[in-house]
């Protein structure tokens, strides 16, 4: 490594005119102590809690992610007419200017093999593949109008995650971190759990920092060995050996912190001490083991497995210690219907039996815990499935392609209606016909939750300000409770 | 011949001996159309201009020796050139230095410094001269000439320039500023150096006379005079508990050391009490020992023991016991003033905000949460709940200085006790309240009644019971209300929804 040359990169010309000028005339026109003081602390812990741009709805953020993205109209949107066309061709107007994933010549319609019916309070018509989600429905807000701009797995996650459809954005949960930073010291302000035995197709990209400072990406804990890899101390290296290791780095980190003032060294520095605290404090959080049988029961956990059902209850140990967001990957909902492992038949009703009694049970121990009044859950995909059979290469499974034009998803929690449906779609479940809400939409909508106005939640790189919508985004306000 | 021109009139100034003269002999020199700076700049190039006979008639010294050693017969012609070249510097130099003398002055102490200075200057200067414009005139090629004396007032030139470099040196840097560095001064010297007492008055006794000032002349001054003149009123700006205070102001020459007519004070404490000058104002007059003393001591110089570091002392209590006051001041009007004045309510808004800060960033070191709602309102959310390990009743006290500001507070998983949520009596802007999984049980509940705006209570794993519940319907801003796994019955719910039927109640969920 060439020192010089990593200052010179460190200190740009920009770097300079403004952190030695202006930077400078402010700080001297300020009380001295108390805006160095800040801008230290600042500096200092990049996770230090701050305000919001105005009073949040919510504190904190659960996003549920059935990754392959389950079928609307299975779940949540019911179609009754495309059982009356089952099996005949698809109208023509579906196929122009369309172009799929794998749909080839004129595709048939396909009806859904799962009742409907309206439960609770507010009525809301869900399918008999989420009976513990009836339960809920009541404190759920759905939008049956969702639409994204792609159509394949790794670019809508992107998507929906970044405001890019590329790997080099920073992900909504840093986004949040970056603005509030995170409420407890002792833990990452932004985990990431995986469940259903695959990573998201959008890779850690999905829940990356990209070009903010690294301290704010997501932090991934596993729920069978050590939660989060590397953390434990080795054999042989005892607390307090650690503990002085660490004090010897952190004084060189600070030089060439000081030397180079790059942000990344001091995320160095915040990370090695998280890591030492979270050597006590993750193993603790991570341990379901001593939740109560009744609890276990109830989201149907077995500890020391990987599932969305552990995952879950993890989710809501997380929030209840000040976790800003916690982000769930759940893989296996990309029914294509190409094999009996992905068809609409046999495994999306064994998918969902995996998450249907966990992810209500989510909602229901965050709401009697009292943590729901400021917590806010997403469940998505990230986009829809189409109205008609795949049928790829001839296959005689049932399935359903890709599909970005129209999807559900729902919201729970702080800050959104209950038991509410917003927008609506056509006869066939093709298009939007009511108050479509794009990604960049719900981007804009959970940061105003969070009390942040996504079109000043900025960050300046190679001469550009940057948000989480690009230059797009609307609050939803209709959802807003 | 302009610099021999002013060594000719600064040489009959100096003859004329008149040195106590108002107006220097040279001033008659200076044209009547330069303007009136120019001596004075002219003056201050001395110290610039003498470095440079300085170094040239050393290097022509230097030429000289070494052609001596070498046996030259003739001079050498860069020595010529240095000796002309340093003599008309020198020249300028001393009429410059002459000026410089006059118009900046120097301390009294250092005034042989001054004239050994002045005179060898002007020596080396005048040998310079000669040698350059009358002995090396008459040097002829071949060695014929006088070299010797050539050769010898060059030396000589060069020897006085640099002695009187020396006291130059002295007078500009001090005296052993050079060889200081090699034999420094003894520890003591410079340690009384560093505290020297404030300036004496001019005329007056370094040593006590007849009179003790501590035993006589201060009780007078402490008994008739101090109370005007002191610490607290320093009327007409005299204080005569202090030296400094005394001789504070040099124009109303209150004491004028050894001329006791010519000191005010004497003056008025010996006026008839009718007179509007009279001292001690409005008392009865000063008796005639007293007066007499006051007279000796005068007299004899007005010695007054130096007592510049009970000054000192007495000058940093005042000034903590000003920022003490006022810091205290300063809180209590912002707990308290409602003003319209913008400024009064900008300093009010900043004091607050420091207080609050300083509050902050105590729960902020144990990893707590204190953050504004949001930027654009400044009420705190707090959250004591993240510090390991569990906060206690004796951390409550944290919150004392943010109590006007908290509106969301959770004390979920902490050790604190029913007396100590009591303890910390209402917190007027609290919306939301966090105090599940604590110990938590009904005679903490009156605490919630104390807080006007309590919206939200998270009670959820509390020992609380159905009498606890009863207490909360006294919260008349209460919304929400989560209870599950407390003591508390359907029955009790019961009685609490009829009572308030706005309130959601949040119990377990089937």
């Amino acid at each position: 490594m060439n020192l010089s040359h990593e200052k010179s990169h460190a200190t740009t010309r920009r770097h300079f005119l403004g952190q030695f000028g202006l930077g400078a005339l402010a700080l001297s026109m300020l009380d001295g102590r108390a805006a160095g003081a800040a801008l230290a602390d600042a500096k200092r812990d990049p996770m230090a809690p701050r305000a919001p741009h105005f009073v949040p709805r919510a504190k904190r953020v659960i996003y549920l992610h059935m990754a392959g993205s389950p079928p609307q109209q299975d779940l949540f949107d019911p179609k009754p007419k495309l059982n009356e066309l089952n099996g005949q061709p698809c109208p023509d107007s579906f196929l122009q200017m369309e172009r799929f994933a794998f749909i080839k010549g004129h595709p048939t319609i396909l009806g859904s093999p799962y009742k409907f019916a309206p439960h609770g309070q507010a009525g809301i018509t869900t399918s008999e593949l989420l009976p513990h989600f009836q339960s809920i429905s009541d404190e759920v807000s759905l939008i049956n109008s969702m639409y994204t701009d792609q159509f394949n797995h790794a670019p809508a996650q992107l998507f929906l995650y970044t405001g890019a459809p590329r790997p080099e954005r920073p992900s909504m949960g840093a986004w949040a971190t970056y603005g509030l930073g995170t409420d407890n010291a002792d833990l990452p302000g932004f985990v990431v759990l995986v469940s259903g035995g695959r990573q998201p197709d959008g890779g850690k990209a999905t829940f990356g920092s990209g070009w903010l400072p690294s301290v704010y990406q997501g932090v991934q804990c596993r729920t069978v060995g050590d939660p989060v890899l590397y953390v434990s101390d080795p054999p042989g290296m005892d607390r307090a050996g650690r503990r002085r290791s660490l004090d010897a780095l952190r004084d060189l980190n600070e030089k060439q912190a000081a030397y180079f003032g790059d942000d990344e060294t001091l995320t160095r520095i915040s990370q090695y001490e998280l890591a030492f605290r979270m050597q006590v404090s993750v193993p603790d959080v991570m341990d379901i083991s001593k939740e109560p049988p009744e609890v276990h029961e109830m989201y149907g956990t077995a500890p020391g497995k990987q599932s969305l059902a552990n995952n879950c209850l993890l989710a809501r140990r997380l929030v209840e210690r000040g976790v800003r967001f916690v982000q769930i990957f759940d893989w296996g909902w990309d029914i294509h219907g190409t094999g009996p492992s992905d068809d609409l038949i046999t495994h999306l009703p064994a998918k969902c039996k995996e998450m249907d009694r966990p992810v209500a049970a989510l909602i229901k121990d965050l709401k009697q815990r009292g943590l729901l009044d400021d917590t806010l859950v997403v469940f998505s995909g990230e986009f829809g499935r189409t109205a008609m059979n795949e049928a790829r290469n001839g296959s005689t499974f049932l399935g359903r392609d890709h599909h970005p034009h129209c999807f559900s998803i729902w919201m729970a929690g702080a800050g959104v209606k209950r038991g509410y449906v917003h927008g609506a779609t056509d006869e066939l479940g093709y298009r939007i016909t009511k108050d479509p809400v794009h990604i960049h939409d719900l981007q804009a909508t959970i940061l105003h939750i969070l009390g942040m106005d996504h079109e000043r939640l900025t960050y300046r790189f190679q001469g550009r300000d940057f948000r989480l919508t690009d230059v797009h985004g609307k609050v939803v306000k209709a959802l807003l409770a | 011949m302009t610099a021999a021109l002013a060594l000719s009139a600064l040489a009959t100034t100096a003859l004329a001996g008149d040195a106590d003269a108002s107006e220097p002999a040279w001033m008659q020199i200076v044209p009547s159309w330069a303007p009136s700076w120019l001596p004075q700049l002219a003056g201050r190039g001395h110290v610039v201009l003498v470095h440079f006979p300085i170094a040239l008639l050393i290097v022509a010294a230097l030429c000289e020796f070494w052609g001596a050693m070498r046996r030259q017969i003739d001079a050498s012609r860069t020595g010529l050139t240095c000796l002309v070249l340093g003599a008309l510097a020198a020249g300028v130099s001393a009429a410059t230095g002459w000026i410089n003398a006059d118009l900046e002055g120097s301390r009294a102490s250092m005034a042989e410094t001054l004239s050994l200075h002045r005179w060898v200057g002007v020596a080396a200067a005048g040998a310079a001269l000669v040698t350059a414009l009358v002995v090396a005139p008459l040097l002829r090629p071949g060695g014929r000439g006088p070299l010797g004396l050539y050769r010898a007032g060059v030396v000589i030139a060069a020897m006085l320039v640099g002695v009187a470099g020396h006291f130059g040196g002295s007078l500009v840097h001090g005296e052993n500023y050079f060889w200081s560095v090699i034999f420094p001064q003894s520890e003591s010297a410079s340690a009384s150096d560093a505290t020297k007492p404030a300036p004496w008055p001019t005329g007056m006794a370094t040593k006590p006379g007849t009179i003790d000032f501590e035993k006589i002349i201060r009780p007078i001054f402490e008994t008739r005079c101090v109370e005007c003149h002191g610490p607290f009123k320093k009327k007409g700006g005299l204080r005569l508990d202090l030296r400094a205070g005394a001789f504070a102001h040099p124009s109303a020459h209150s004491i004028v050391p050894g001329k006791p007519d010519e000191s005010d004070l004497l003056h008025r404490v010996t006026l008839p009490p009718s007179d509007p000058d009279f001292m001690p104002d409005g008392d009865k007059p000063l008796n005639p020992d007293e007066i007499t003393a006051l007279r000796t001591w005068i007299s004899e110089g007005a010695h007054w023991p130096d007592d510049s570091a009970k000054l000192a002392e007495l000058q940093s209590r005042q000034r903590n016991a000003e920022l003490d006051e006022g810091i205290r001041s300063a809180f209590e009007d912002a707990v308290s003033i409602d003003s319209n004045d913008p400024r009064e309510q900008a300093l009010v808004r900043r004091t607050k905000e420091r207080v609050a800060k300083i509050a902050a960033d105590a729960i902020r070191a144990k990893h707590g949460v204190v953050v504004d709602l949001g930027a654009d309102d400044p009420r705190l959310s707090v959250d004591l709940s993240v510090i390991a390990p569990p906060i206690g009743d004796a951390d409550l006290p944290l919150l004392e200085n943010l109590r006007p500001t908290i509106a969301w507070l959770n004390l979920s998983r902490t050790a604190i006790t029913d007396a100590g949520l009591v303890s910390l009596k209402g917190l007027p802007e609290l919306e939301r309240l966090r105090l599940e999984w604590t110990a938590i049980g009904d005679s903490g509940l009156d605490f919630a009644a104390t807080c006007a705006k309590l919206g939200t209570l998270n009670l959820v794993g509390t020992k609380m019971t159905d009498a606890g519940l009863a207490k909360l319907v006294a919260c008349k801003q209460l919304r929400k209300l989560f209870v599950w796994k407390t003591g508390v019955t359907p029955e009790g719910i019961a009685k609490f929804k009829a009572a308030r039927p706005e309130v959601e109640v949040v119990e377990g969920v089937q």
